[in-house]
């Protein structure tokens, strides 16, 4: 499939599992990707991994900054041309017994107030534009349920649902389409803090889910994909759980 | 109108069967055209045999498309399309587009046409489903349901409460359903379309006034084509939805998240 010829992509968080994997499929599908993340050298092994290819840029983002978001796309506009989408996939995951959380603040700049900063940036050029095109930000099953021990994800998650909406409405005379993707928090074992991705309970993760077994990125990627395509042309405003089935109710009595 | 398939060899759904009740006209027809495209044998059931045979007889050299009578709302006529068409080619994925509206205000509602709406809508959705279900369980395939329910099964409208009803209760069985069968391997989802141009729903666009809130009420500034569903349910029921069960998935334009008009 080549759903994306000839589009420009920006996701952050590209050095993420998730975001790097979404990364590779759009390119593969012959997507030009930018690759922002704030760890430089994640994205920069990324776009090695992509043969460097003319289609490919890394560069450093902290959604946190408006500077830095601005300067970002103000590269990538002058180098690809008007963007076709955004994938909000960057994150900081905290784990904290309430009430004693120390990243409340930054848990909440990055995942709510960073993903309001990038499309309020990628909306004010598409306006200019005028070309249809896609927002997907990278929400959780945190988006509907709470989780122990993730008072602030789950807030900041609450939040993203709601600015996903708003946007849905206000963008959509701009022609852009805004969606969201509520993963399942997943464990992929190569990478570091993995475990802590899991909700603690002393059955495992893969007896509380329906399908019976944990998401991989590439479950989660693919949604993403999808609402960034064509095929969605009539999605917008829409939360998409990707949890096996988790938030449709529960495996009880 | 015959869609031209880009390429046999690597449709996504070649080699796969697809049931699709309510197949002969509005969303179960674009469905029905959308699966073939894609390299899909498609059984197309309906009440109107007629309007089956058309839609069969229009894709033309796209693959097997064949037409079949059922009555949704007689579970013994939805047991016996499913086993005889599943004698033919095993189903992997069923559609339950059949359906129809109603608008009446509540103290004009009277108990038949409340019982008609839910037996097309909701019990020809569960009847389905259940055949569905003992045909696969029986041959341990794993499949995909995809349930056309409505907007309106996640917010209401006036003067529909029987269509409310019965599309609020597709949405609870689709995640009751969601929840069951996930052992047995089928993912069980549904599309919640918003306002959608088909025969059923345009006798109310000729008014221009409602056309212009139709227009008002929608984020993206209209209202939604048959194909933009039909791309939706065939996403649901492939390989790229493999970990979506249990998922409601609006089709609207943004309708649902708006809630001025």
């Amino acid at each position: 499939m080549t759903r994306f010829d000839g589009r420009k992509i920006l996701i952050t968080g590209a050095g993420g599992a998730i975001g790097e994997l979404t990364a590779k499929m759009f390119f593969a599908e012959g997507a030009s990707v930018i690759l922002a993340d704030a760890d430089l050298a994640a994205a920069q092994h990324v776009a090695t991994e992509l043969n460097g290819d003319h289609r490919v840029m890394a560069c450093r983002i902290d959604v946190g900054d408006c500077n830095s978001v601005d300067a970002v796309f103000a590269d990538a506009e002058a180098r690809f041309g008007p963007l076709d989408g955004v994938v909000n996939g960057a994150g900081l995951q905290e784990i904290a017994p309430a009430p004693a959380s120390e990243r409340w603040k930054d848990v909440l700049d990055i995942h709510l107030t960073g993903t309001f900063s990038v499309c309020r940036a990628f909306a004010g050029l598409a306006n200019k534009h005028r070309t249809p095109a896609s927002i997907v930000n990278l929400s959780s099953t945190a988006t509907h349920a709470s989780l122990p021990n993730r008072a602030a994800y789950v807030s900041a998650k609450h939040g993203l649902s709601g600015l996903t909406q708003q946007f849905a409405l206000e963008f959509g005379a701009f022609g852009i389409r805004v969606n969201a993707v509520a993963a399942a928090l997943r464990c992929p074992p190569e990478r570091e803090n993995a475990r802590h991705m899991v909700p603690e309970s002393d059955r495992p993760a893969e007896t509380r889910i329906p399908l019976g077994r944990l998401a991989t990125a590439q479950d989660v990627a693919s949604v993403v994909l999808f609402l960034s395509s064509d095929e969605a042309s009539f999605i917008t405003g829409a939360v998409v759980p990707v949890d096996g089935g988790f938030s449709a109710g529960k495996l009880w009595p | 109108m015959a869609i031209p398939l880009k390429d046999p060899t690597v449709g996504k759904f070649v080699g796969r069967t697809v049931l699709v009740t309510g197949g002969g006209r509005g969303i179960g027809e674009a469905c029905v055209r959308s699966f073939a495209s894609e390299g899909a044998s498609v059984v197309i059931a309906d009440l109107d045999y007629d309007a089956a045979s058309h839609v069969a007889a229009s894709i033309g050299e796209l693959g097997a498309a064949r037409p079949v009578a059922v009555d949704v709302t007689k579970p013994d006529q939805v047991d016996e399309v499913l086993s005889t068409s599943a004698q033919i080619s095993p189903i992997d994925i069923l559609v339950n587009c059949a359906g129809i509206l109603d608008t009446k205000p509540l103290l004009e509602l009277d108990l038949a046409t409340w019982r008609r709406v839910h037996a097309i809508n909701l019990e020809g959705t569960l009847f389905a489903c259940q055949s569905f279900a003992r045909l696969l369980s029986a041959t341990r395939r794993p499949g995909s349901i995809v349930n056309i329910a409505s907007v309106v099964g996640l917010l209401a409208l006036v003067n529909r409460s029987a269509y409310v009803s019965s599309k609020h209760a597709v949405v609870g069985l689709t995640r009751a359903l969601a929840l069951e069968l996930a052992p047995a391997g089928i993912r069980v989802n549904a599309i919640a379309p918003g306002v959608i141009r088909t025969p059923m729903a345009d006798v109310h666009f000729r008014d221009p006034a409602v056309a212009a809130r139709v227009q008002a009420a929608h984020a993206l500034g209209r209202p939604g084509r048959p194909e933009e569903v039909a791309a939706a349910v065939r996403f649901l029921a492939s390989d790229d939805a493999a970990y979506l069960t249990g998922v409601i998935l609006p089709v609207d334009g943004g309708f649902t998240c708006d809630n001025q008009m």
